[in-house]
C-alpha cells in the first residue's frame, strides 16, 4: 500500500508542475488596447429634384433629372405628389416610379402643382420644391372619367383617372372621380372611347388599385 | 511493468495532452489581444492600421476595410482571428446594431505571421455592410467600430 501511494503522490505533483507551468507560460496577455473606434459615415438622401410639368391635353407630364444616393448609384425610385395649388392640400400621391417622367394621365379641374420625393429602400430624401402652377379645366377630365371605367377587385368598377410612369417601370393608380359616375354598371376598360390627352407613352388605363388616401 | 514506469507513462501522456490541446504555434507563443491604433494616442508596440473608403454607406451597400497589422515589438507575432463591431452611432434613433451595420468576419488567410519591428498589410479585408432594411434614420450617421485581432506572440 504504501508504494502504490508514493507513485501517486509522486504522479501528482509532477502534474500539477506540469499543468501549472503550460498554463502560466500560455497565459492570457493582452495588449493594454484602449478603445480604438474607426469611423464611417452614411449617405444621406439628397432633397427631390424640383419638376418641370407641361399640360397635355387633360394630363400633366411631370418630369425631372435623376439622382444618386452616392456617385455611381442611382436613387431607386421617385414619389411624385400632386397638390391642390389654392390650400395646398395633397391631392395624389403617387407609389414610387424608378423612371424620371411620370404622366397624370388626368387631372380634374382646379389648379395644381407636383413635388419629387427620392427613395431608396426604406430611406426617403426631402420633398423637392414645388412645381410650377398648372391650371386644368372641368371637361376634359369630366368627359374622360364618364367614359373609362375601371373594374375593381373589391366591387362595381368607378370611373378613374390614371397616372402613368412613361419612364422606367409602370406603377399606376386611381383616384376617386371628381364627379359622379354617368353609369353604374361595370364596363370593360377597353372602351373604345379614347382619352382626350395624348402623351408619348402608353395612355392605355391599366388596371388600376384602390386608392390608399 | 513497474509502478515508476507506470508513474512515468502517465506523465508523459499528460504532457501529449496537454501538448496537443494547446494554442496554435506552441507552447513558446502566447495568446494576445491586439487593438487597433487610436488615433491621437501613442500606440501599443503591436496594433492595427485600418484603411478604407469609409463614407457614403447606404442600404445594401457593402464597403472593404483594409488591415495592417503593425509590430513594434521584438517578438514575432500571430494574428490568427479578427473580429469587429459597431459599437456607437451618432444618431439615438439609429443603434449600433446588426440590423443597422454589420462588420463581417475577416477574408482572407489566417494565421499571418509578423516579424519583429515589420509590418504587414494583409491580403484580405473586413467586410462592412448596411442592411437593406436599415433604418431611415440611419441616414448622415455617423458610426464607429471597433476591430480587434487574436494572436500569439512567439518567444525568442
Amino acid at each position: 500500500m504504501r508504494r502504490p501511494k508514493r507513485t501517486v503522490l509522486i504522479a501528482g505533483v509532477v502534474l500539477t508542475l506540469a499543468a501549472g507551468g503550460t498554463l502560466a507560460a500560455n497565459a492570457t496577455w493582452s495588449i493594454p488596447g484602449r478603445s480604438a473606434p474607426m469611423n464611417l459615415k452614411t449617405a444621406e438622401m439628397p432633397r427631390g429634384p424640383k419638376p418641370n410639368v407641361t399640360k397635355q391635353g387633360g394630363a400633366a407630364v411631370v418630369t425631372w433629372s435623376a439622382q444618386e444616393i452616392v456617385p455611381g448609384v442611382a436613387m431607386r425610385g421617385y414619389v411624385i405628389t400632386r397638390y391642390d395649388a389654392d390650400d395646398d392640400s395633397p391631392a395624389e400621391a403617387f407609389p414610387a416610379v424608378t423612371g424620371t417622367t411620370l404622366t397624370d394621365a388626368d387631372v380634374p379641374a382646379g389648379k395644381f402643382y407636383w413635388t419629387v420625393t427620392p427613395k431608396f429602400a426604406a430611406w426617403s430624401g426631402e420633398e423637392s420644391k414645388k412645381s410650377e402652377n398648372v391650371k386644368f379645366s372641368a371637361p376634359a377630365a369630366a368627359a374622360r372619367n364618364a367614359v373609362v371605367p375601371t373594374p375593381s377587385p373589391t366591387g362595381p368598377a368607378a370611373p378613374t383617372t390614371a397616372a402613368t410612369q412613361t419612364a422606367g417601370g409602370g406603377i399606376e393608380t386611381a383616384d376617386p372621380p371628381p364627379a359622379p359616375p354617368t353609369t353604374t354598371a361595370p364596363a370593360p376598360a377597353t372602351t373604345t372611347t379614347p382619352p382626350p390627352v395624348e402623351t408619348s407613352a402608353d395612355t392605355d388605363p391599366p388596371p388600376t388599385e384602390p386608392e390608399k388616401q | 511493468m513497474k509502478r515508476w514506469q507506470q508513474a512515468l507513462a502517465a506523465v508523459a501522456a499528460l504532457a501529449g495532452l496537454l501538448a496537443a490541446t494547446s494554442p496554435p504555434g506552441g507552447s513558446d507563443e502566447q495568446p494576445m489581444v491586439i487593438a487597433s491604433a487610436h488615433a491621437g494616442h501613442r500606440p501599443e508596440p503591436v496594433y492595427l492600421i485600418l484603411r478604407g473608403q469609409l463614407s457614403g454607406l447606404y442600404p445594401g451597400a457593402v464597403k472593404q476595410i483594409k488591415v495592417t497589422l503593425v509590430n513594434d515589438s521584438g517578438h514575432t507575432i500571430r494574428l490568427h482571428r479578427l473580429a469587429g463591431q459597431p459599437v456607437t452611432s451618432s444618431r439615438r434613433e439609429c443603434r449600433p446594431s446588426p440590423a443597422n451595420l454589420r462588420v463581417l468576419d475577416y477574408r482572407g488567410r489566417l494565421p499571418v505571421t509578423v516579424p519583429p519591428h515589420t509590418r504587414r498589410t494583409l491580403a484580405g479585408s473586413i467586410p462592412i455592410a448596411m442592411p437593406t432594411g436599415a433604418t431611415p434614420k440611419c441616414s448622415n450617421t455617423r458610426f464607429s467600430i471597433f476591430v480587434s485581432g487574436a494572436g500569439t506572440r512567439r518567444h525568442r
